[in-house]
């Protein structure tokens, strides 16, 4: 299969000429294309980011119409493709297709464009620039699983994103690959409000909040079969959708094919900024190209706010791609590499991520009610100089005994970054337990932190 | 017909920790078998039961006013004949 030539012809054009420090927030910089096998842009391919959104003509003249094809071939397709979820479990979406798309009865596709990871950009990215990708995507998963609606889901209060999105269901007139009926869902803007349990109670009408043991796949929606994507998922669904499963292999690995997106933030030349990667590169490459380090930092936390901690020096040569974050053992979550500079408190940063984490809690389950903001609590005193050697013994303890007993992944996550915070900030947990906080500069925030929303609806 | 249909003296309990107020009543009616963490809620995930262990468990699953508890009387892990174990994630 050879592919989508325009999409590839597009590219030398759409890339900026060199890295030029003209540019202030380079936000669709792909990395650079010799390195990576000529292969990108893919999902950042077209227009350039300061036009706004690709109109949908725009998005026909370079790619082209879906083709149409029968169910089975696109799930088959997919299959091939090996296309893995890109909204964080990597789960393998041609088996989750295939399990949707085999229960028969009433399907419904979402497309979960709500990116609650507060750094993370790249969905947000995709929705505000290429939004008839997603809206391709949404179709082709309707198209494989026989669904008659598709349901976008974002969070509320994002007026720009909103507005692409509306702009660009509006301009989608007709297609020969016929579209789904698509319908727009604004979720509250809170952290679990993404998750997938979340959503299906959301758009059944209740709160979004997560529940237990949930499958969508076979009791989704109103106990309909629900195919649930992330929006970068349904992206790539588009690109294979027209380019097929042997032009999509040669981006990626073997295990992870495809390429990905991954957001810079923290101490970087431009925070907020999306990389599209097509196979793996060191965290050096990445902080020194894009981010303008010379050095490694003092830490890196991966995989989003409820990731890992990596001490600087050792996640310099760590090379950045899912399937190598998992044989590592860390977290490639949402793509996330938020960088810590030296000279910066980790252990206040962390508190303040805790914190956040804690009071975006669903309120249901015990241990994430009551645990998280005590583990946050422990990590302020810390951080302050306060906490004595018992307290941070017991704040072991109960870590250990919040693990596997949400609902949710939430406090997991939460937990397993604050351990990550103690081991990567070793030294700096010693100094505070003699009594000595950071000095101020070195303790104001420095990741993105919004602001609580109330309300569940 | 698989050997724990016909053996209900094996089980597992599971808790739905989002429905559990932590009234604590299982605590009582299991005699301790499941314990309460520093908060009141059952600190317990999935616990395989069996004989004595699934009487006591039976009588919390009963006595949970949050119907927070269910007893599963199949062995773990969860076999639906047919059904593929999920991948591995690589
Ligand atoms: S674990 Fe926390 S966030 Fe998840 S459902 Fe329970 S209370 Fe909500
Ligand atoms: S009796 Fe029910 S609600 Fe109370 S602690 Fe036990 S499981 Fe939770």
């Amino acid at each position: 299969m050879s592919g989508p030539p325009r999409l590839i012809a597009r590219e030398a054009r759409a890339r900026p000429a060199a890295d030029g420090a003209s540019r202030r927030r380079p936000l669709l910089e792909p990395c650079d294309t010799a390195r990576s096998g000529g292969q990108l842009p893919r999902l950042l391919a077209g227009p350039p980011a300061h036009g706004g959104a690709e109109t949908f003509e725009q998005h026909l003249a370079r790619l082209g119409h879906l083709p149409r094809r029968c169910p089975e071939d696109i799930v088959e397709m997919v299959h091939q493709a090996g296309l893995r979820g890109r909204g964080g479990s990597g789960f393998p979406v041609g088996r989750k297709m295939a399990a949707v798309a085999d229960r028969g009865g009433d399907p419904l596709v979402v497309v979960n464009a709500a990116e609650s990871e507060p750094a993370s950009m790249k969905d947000r990215l995709l929705l505000r620039l290429r939004p008839q990708l997603l809206l391709d995507g949404a179709a082709v998963a309707a198209a494989a699983t026989g669904a008659g609606q598709a349901v976008i889901y974002l969070h509320s209060g994002d007026d720009v994103l909103a507005s692409a999105l509306e702009t660009a269901l509006l301009e989608r007139t007709s297609t020969p690959f016929d579209d789904p009926t698509f319908r727009v869902a604004y979720g509250p803007p809170k952290f679990v409000a993404g998750e997938s349990s979340a959503i299906v109670s959301f758009l059944e009408g209740g709160l979004a909040k997560p529940r237990h043991a949930h499958r969508s796949s076979t009791s989704g929606v109103d106990g309909r079969p629900t195919l649930i994507q992330n929006a970068e998922t349904a992206a790539h669904l588009a690109l294979i959708g027209r380019g097929g499963p042997d032009w999509f292999r040669q981006a990626g690995t073997s295990r992870w094919p495809g390429s990905v997106l991954v957001t810079l933030t923290g101490a970087v030349a431009s925070p907020g900024q999306v990389l599209e990667l097509s196979g793996p590169r060191p965290t050096s490459d990445l902080l020194t190209d894009a981010g303008r380090l010379d050095r490694p930092p003092q830490a890196v936390l991966l995989g989003g706010y409820g990731g890992a901690w990596v001490e600087g020096e050792r996640a310099w040569d760590v090379p950045i791609y899912p399937d190598m974050l998992a044989d590592r053992h860390l977290p490639f979550g949402c793509g996330l590499l938020a960088v810590l500079p030296h000279g910066h408190c980790g252990i206040a940063e962390t508190a303040r991520l805790l914190t956040y984490l804690a009071d975006e809690s669903a309120q249901q389950c015990g241990a994430c009610m009551f645990g998280l903001p005590r583990l946050a609590e422990t990590m302020q005193r810390l951080a302050a100089g306060q906490a004595s050697r018992a307290e941070l013994r017991r704040f072991t303890r109960r870590s250990d005994s919040i693990v596997g007993r949400g609902a949710c992944g939430h406090p997991d996550g939460a937990v397993a970054m604050a351990a990550s915070a103690l081991d990567t900030f070793a030294g700096d947990v010693a100094l505070h337990l003699t009594g000595r906080p950071c000095p101020p500069h070195a303790r104001r925030g420095l990741f993105p932190i919004p602001s609580h929303c109330p309300t569940w609806r | 017909m698989t050997d724990h249909l016909r053996n209900p003296s094996q089980g597992t309990v599971v808790l739905d920790p989002s429905k559990c107020r932590g009234h604590g009543i299982c605590s009582l009616a299991s005699r301790g078998l499941i314990g309460l963490d520093e908060w009141g809620f059952a600190e317990l995930n999935r616990l395989p039961v069996e004989g004595r262990s699934m009487r006591l468990a039976r009588a919390a699953v009963l006595a949970c006013p949050a119907k927070a508890l269910a007893l599963e009387l199949l062995p773990e892990p969860l076999l639906i004949p047919g059904a593929q174990p999920e991948p591995p994630l690589f």
